[in-house]
């Protein structure tokens, strides 16, 4: 997990143009300044390709922070669709 | 309810009247509306996406049939206003939106809209968290003048508060070139509680008024209709 914690940490980094930012399990878009709906696509996208996997709609809307998000990415990666 | 009106609750039968309901209100009577000109998309395209993002019923942003309740006169659908508690389902309608535009909008479109992020960043208001959102208020021309939408507004604000005791206070957005509605909403009590501008001119290729207008009331005087 510390792994994909510290890739994601990268990803948000350039995204939302923050190169100090730390990502903790319970930040959500309302504790990024630059985190909002577009970049919010961005960055969506920008995880989906480093990982090399797809989120369903159902699964983006119960990603209620960074931490829900850190979780499916394992999940995902542990079980390849 | 006044001779001939009925208020009910929206289905997914209802997504064509409820996509026109969004579109027409986005374009606050203007030529085009934020979504088509944000995003880069002809009206029917756009309808048609929105018909998906409809389907997939998801709650905390107008663009769920859940949340809308339509006027009918004499058995037509004739006005529609959505609502809900902003930030009830555990995340902003901004970001629930966004999932459904990522999940939905072709990437194409979603490009098109990320090289017009300086001019959408400054057309955005932040909505209120806990407050009941009034979104995609709208009424068709054949059946303007009868006081529809307030009456939709007030419903909602009645049915949510019903649910929700502790809800407080009541919020919509609008453009700051609609002046018509804007009147209605100060004589139904609303005030301006934050505005913003766009000073690029190049935003009038994109949205229907170059700022925005946040309204609120509490939900108390929502309910009193107005003699």
């Amino acid at each position: 997990m510390e792994q994909i914690t510290t890739q994601v940490q990268d990803i948000f980094r350039k995204i939302f143009d923050a190169p100090a930012l730390e990502i903790r399990n319970e930040m959500t878009a309302n504790d990024v300044d630059k985190w909002d709906s577009l970049t919010h696509l961005s960055m969506i996208s920008a995880v989906e390709e480093h990982f090399g996997i797809r989120f369903k709609l159902k699964e983006l809307v119960k990603m209620k922070n960074v931490g829900d998000m850190l979780i499916l990415i394992q999940e995902k990666l542990n079980n390849p669709a | 309810m006044r001779e001939g009106i009925s208020i009910r609750k929206a289905t997914l039968t209802d997504s064509v009247f409820l996509a026109e309901a969004i579109i027409q209100a986005d374009m606050s009577g203007g030529t085009i509306g934020s979504y088509c000109g944000v995003f880069g998309l002809t009206k029917d395209e756009f309808h048609s996406i929105l018909i998906q993002m409809l389907d997939e019923e998801l709650e905390g942003t107008e663009l769920s049939p859940l949340h809308f309740l339509i006027a009918e006169v004499d058995g037509k659908n004739a006005a529609a206003v959505s609502a809900w508690i902003e930030g009830d389902c555990g995340m902003s309608s901004q970001m629930l939106r966004a999932n459904l535009f990522y999940a939905l909008m072709p990437k194409t479109a979603q490009q098109h809209a990320m090289g017009l992020k300086a001019i959408a960043d400054s057309m955005v208001l932040h909505r209120t968290h806990g407050f009941l959102q009034l979104e995609s208020i709208y009424t068709d021309p054949a059946f303007r003048g009868r006081g529809l939408a307030p009456l939709l507004m007030r419903e909602q604000a009645r049915r949510n508060f019903s649910e929700n005791r502790i809800l407080e206070s009541a919020e919509l957005m609008t453009y700051s070139g609609n002046h018509h509605a804007i009147a209605v909403y100060e004589r139904m009590g609303f005030v301006i509680a934050n505005q913003i501008k766009c000073h690029d001119p190049a935003v009038m290729k994109y949205y229907p008024s170059d700022g925005m207008v946040q309204m609120q009331i509490p939900i108390q005087q929502l309910l009193i209709e107005n003699k």
